[in-house]
């Protein structure tokens, strides 16, 4: 499973935070137009999509809070 | 959406106290599975607990330790896996990092994934049960204030458990 960065967690938030501050924006203004980033509820019910039926993604599966696509 | 989809089957998930890991175990128990959450934040869990009910077995520990992925894929033998847990990496350019800083997620995150993966091959897990890792976006993508951590999600995903014959595949 690879999530895209997100705020929503302790550790995504602290990634945001960084880059954020590192191209000299504030965390709002850096998420903006870089999609929608998963909620935590989103990647629970993306687990138990997969759990359900894992699919034959060989790459992995990229969750985004628009949900999961097959990585080639 | 998969209500009792998974019910009389055991979840176990690492990092399981906050983040992704605590949002997992509701909604596999939301499923129906008996959830085993693993994680060092007793507090954390026990609220989890409470807020899960009894369908939530709370283990504190540390998922990177190899005994306790033995044992506790021994006990529960669980039909989904979900290893979810890691470090959060300190956010600094390369030359900030130290050694210690900079392969952090290796001793974590990857570690616990051999780990528990190597056991779950080793009991083995029956072959219809299904192994999620969380590897990360930054693992296509580089994140270079991060230190270690791309590569080491990057391992993450590269690791696939093996097929054995019509069984389902666990996959990363």
């Amino acid at each position: 499973m690879l999530p895209t960065l997100t705020p929503a967690t302790d550790l995504g938030a602290s990634g945001v935070a960084a880059y954020a501050r590192r191209q000299g924006v504030t965390t709002g203004t850096f998420l903006e137009g870089r999609g929608p980033a998963p909620t935590p509820e989103r990647v629970g019910a993306a687990i138990v999509e997969l759990a359900v039926d894992p699919g034959h993604a060989s790459g992995g599966y990229q969750i985004t809070n628009a949900g999961l696509s097959p990585v080639r | 959406m998969h209500m009792h989809a998974l019910s009389e089957t055991t979840a176990l998930v690492t990092g399981s106290s906050r983040g992704f890991g605590r949002a997992i175990a509701i909604a596999l128990a939301e499923a129906g599975a008996n959830v085993v959450g693993v994680a060092r934040d007793q507090a954390r869990l026990e609220e989890l607990r409470k807020q899960i009910g009894d369908g939530f077995t709370a283990i504190v520990a540390d998922a990177s330790d190899p005994t306790i992925a033995g044992q506790l894929i021994d006990r529960y033998r669980p039909r989904t896996l979900v290893l979810n847990a890691g470090a959060n990496p300190l956010a600094r350019p390369l030359q900030h990092q130290t050694w210690q800083t900079f392969s952090r997620n290796w001793d974590m995150d990857v570690q616990h994934v051999f780990h528990w993966t190597r056991e779950a091959l080793l009991c083995p897990l029956d072959p219809s049960s299904v192994v999620i890792a969380f590897s990360s976006g930054a693992a296509l993508n580089g994140s270079p204030l991060s230190g270690g951590y791309a590569g080491a999600k990057a391992t993450i995903r590269s690791a696939r458990l093996p097929v054995s014959g019509s069984s389902r595949c666990c996959r990363h």
